[in-house]
């Protein structure tokens, strides 16, 4: 397997939607129910918590993209090849692939979960996993371009979603904010920590490198969409903080959707219904951009077709699915995904830059040229 | 790629298509709610009985056109209230839903118990809006829903708009379940209800219910609920009426032949904003500036209103009738150990470190702490005639 990748030009992205690809993959269900992780350890200070894990999600990006643009074109299992030889690269390939589609499964249980609780109580949950995963399929099977043009289509659609938030601020109790900064370091960072499973999904960017068209303006892009994502995220998060109280912010599940059921139209009395509706708009970009990381890892490694890919990741992502139950095993699910997503997107990529320039550092004093770039 | 497996995935897309149309039209079976198969429940009304059962009684919109009553009144005993849904089930030949559900009424000995869990019930079930209003009652809520009103068709959107348009025109705090609970699981703030009576005929709102944590301990007129809102809140179409001795206007008022001894003023669009400072912490002492602007809408007396010192004479005396009303309600509840206007939640934003609050902590801060009242009046427009 070669490192780097050169994609068909015909098959390529665009710069600027790989930052729609981020801020579509980082929204997704975490939005829904963030608000009380990160207030249980930061308290009223919460949104402090949500900046910062958006400073650090930013330089997360930033050390990325300086990591991929070391190489022309290479994805993260080429990377790993190069860095870790070929049996560890191989084998970390595997286990980022696998991180992938759990991500994907991770997002898919919790929202048939939220549909369940909220609107079919009784809808089995394998009916919903179906459907969805099948339109999942069916996108992926055309290609990046064709995900990354359905991400497009539905952050466009969706994004006007945060206007909503005006009705709630209705009820706005803006004492709830003060004395600000009574949280101390250490209760900040346990609230960045419960951040992580909301603000993970720009490691996508490790495995569509090789398909964007301009790659020297990517970081632009890409910095935009993480900054729309931090802004809707801190937005969020104030208006939660100043509409419930701190004992009930830490009793509610999905704060979200509780801040949704105060909007109310003349011809529509129950607007979370309609916003769990559209939210699948905003979920399928989720699973459709994970599993295509996931797939595309397989074909790196091992030179499976798509097809063959998704027959073996889409059915295991279905039935480790079904396995889960009960709210409590879901909930202890996504805490363990998030502190896996924490290690995997926020301190891997700081160690994998590291060690890229270590390489390529030893790679120049070898060869004695100020060449910096890999020659296939 | 794709060109060497063209026909393959072809006849993949073609399967996936159909798959997933036909998936489609299958879930098309899940869980159908017919219009006239469910029962839509608009108001429901809990009270406490000798046994310590709870009875609960529900009111549905008929849609049988052959029905003589426009109401369907269930009434069920149980422990819980999904128990009361289930025995109201029973007794009816509909689904009975609570998606409609506006307004929820307590009955007062079940109030003094406490609400926490049975609201919580209520609270837990995603198909019921927050913006649910609840109610205390002072007798039994089955004997208020079951009267034979005349005019006020189905009682409970009767009840949900009479509270929502005294909540929009400022004359009762807002008092959505949302808020009951937002204030419940606050150690600084205690929850408030409208108190319901019924004359005859009539459904009335007779004062706000005030609550010690979820249990009610006393209520309050609406002018008193008007100036716990105004210690800390907003208005901006309030009104209020008062009245000042006569002697205050002096000259203006010798030359009156009738003189009576008091004179009513009646104050409307009132617009306030108020900043509560701690400037003591140990024991608490708060710092209340209050600003209103105000349209004065009627006075007893014919006194030219044009005269500028007229003016500020009456501005004068509101300000001082309403800092001793202040200074009263506020002792009042102290007496009561309520704190609806959160105090406890000023405290808190004001001194670090008592993010920690406990609700002991709190009441004993409240008992000890002392107030001053600073009523800064503005009398802006006097209606169209001078």
């Amino acid at each position: 397997m070669n490192i780097n990748d050169n994609v068909k030009p015909t098959n390529t992205i665009s710069a600027y939607l790989a930052g729609f690809l981020v801020h579509g993959t980082q929204i997704g269900v975490g939005v829904l129910g963030f608000q009380r992780i990160v207030a249980q350890e930061a308290g009223h200070d919460a949104w402090i918590s949500v900046v910062l894990a958006g400073l650090l999600t930013h330089l997360t990006v930033l050390v990325i993209t300086k990591t991929l643009a070391c190489y022309p074109s290479a994805d993260i299992y080429g990377i790993q090849l190069d860095v870790f030889g070929k049996w560890l690269g191989a084998f970390l390939g595997v286990i980022y692939s696998i991180y992938f589609f759990l991500s994907a499964m991770v997002i898919l249980r919790t929202y048939v979960e939220v549909v369940q609780t909220w609107v079919f109580p009784n809808l089995p949950t394998w009916v919903l996993s179906a459907i969805i995963l099948l339109l999942a399929v069916y996108t992926i099977m055309g290609g990046i371009r064709v995900v990354a043009g359905y991400t497009f289509f539905s952050v466009s659609v969706t994004i006007w979603l945060v206007c909503d938030l005006y009705y709630p601020l209705q009820f706005a109790q803006w004492e709830y904010l003060f004395p600000i900064l009574e949280a101390n370091a250490g209760q900040l960072f346990k609230g960045m920590i419960g951040m992580s499973l909301s603000s993970i999904g720009f490691e996508i960017l490790y495995a569509i490198y090789p398909y964007i068209q301009n790659k020297e303006r990517l970081p632009r892009s890409v910095q935009t969409g993480v900054l729309v994502t931090n802004l809707i995220y801190t937005f969020v998060m104030i208006v939660s903080l100043v509409f419930f109280s701190q004992g009930q912010l830490v009793r509610t599940i999905w704060a979200t959707l509780n801040l949704k059921k105060m909007v109310y139209f003349p011809i529509l009395e129950r607007f979370e219904l309609i916003a769990i509706s559209i939210w699948l708009l905003v979920v399928l970009p989720n699973i459709m951009v994970f599993i295509w990381s996931s797939a595309r890892g397989f074909k790196r490694l091992f030179g499976w077709n798509l097809r063959k890919t998704m027959i073996l990741i889409v059915p295991v992502i279905y039935f480790i699915s079904l396995l889960l139950v009960s709210r409590n095993e879901i909930n202890k699910l996504n805490d363990i995904f998030a502190k896996i997503g924490m290690y995997t997107a926020y301190l891997y990529p700081f160690l994998l830059f590291v060690l890229v320039k270590w390489k390529q550092r030893k790679r120049r004093m070898k060869e004695g040229t100020a060449d910096a770039t890999v020659h296939e | 790629m794709r060109q060497s497996t063209n026909s393959s995935f072809g006849t993949g897309k073609r399967f996936l298509s159909m798959w997933c149309a036909v998936t489609l039209l299958i879930t098309g079976c899940s869980d159908r709610q017919i219009f006239d198969e469910t029962g839509l429940v608009t108001v429901v009304g809990y009270d406490l009985q000798k046994d310590g059962n709870t009875r609960g009684t529900i009111v549905m919109p008929s849609i049988n056109p052959e029905a003589k009553e426009k109401i369907q009144l269930i009434s069920a005993v149980a422990k819980t209230s999904k128990g009361i849904r289930d025995q109201a089930n029973l007794q009816s030949d509909k689904r009975v839903l609570g998606g409609q559900l506006r307004v929820a009424l307590y009955n007062e000995a079940l109030a003094k118990q406490g609400l926490g869990s049975i609201v919580d019930t209520l609270y837990r079930d995603p198909s019921i809006s927050s913006r649910l209003y609840l109610c205390v009652y002072e007798g039994y809520t089955y004997d208020l829903l079951t009267y034979p009103y005349k005019e006020l068709g189905n009682i409970g959107i009767y009840m949900y708009r009479m509270i929502e348009q005294n909540v929009r025109g400022e004359k009762i705090p807002s008092t959505t379940m949302h808020e009951f609970f937002r204030a419940y699981y606050d150690h600084g703030i205690d929850p408030q209800l409208p108190y319901i009576v019924r004359k005859g005929n009539e459904i009335q709102i007779k004062g706000v219910a005030l609550f010690q944590g979820d249990r009610y301990v006393g209520w309050i007129s609406p002018k008193e609920a008007f100036l716990i809102k105004m210690i800390h809140g907003k208005f901006r179409i309030g009104s209020y009426d008062t009245a000042v001795p006569s002697e205050v206007f002096g000259k203006h008022v010798e030359h009156l032949k009738n003189k009576a001894k008091d004179v009513q003023l009646v104050f409307d669009t009132i617009s306030s904003k108020s900043r509560v400072k701690l400037t003591k912490e140990s024991p608490a002492h708060f710092d209340v500036k209050i600003k209103l602007n105000a349209r004065i809408l009627e006075l007893t007396v014919p006194l030219k209103v044009d005269e500028p010192d007229i003016l500020s004479m009456m501005e004068r005396a509101l300000e001082k009738e309403m800092e001793g009303k202040l200074q009263r309600i506020v002792k009042r509840m102290q007496e009561m150990d309520v704190d609806p206007a959160g105090f406890g939640v000023i405290y808190r934003a004001n001194r670090r470190g008592m993010g920690k609050m406990t609700t002991s902590e709190w009441r004993k801060m409240f008992k000890e702490a002392t107030f001053r009242f600073k009523v800064d009046a503005t009398i802006i427009r006097n209606g169209v005639m001078d």
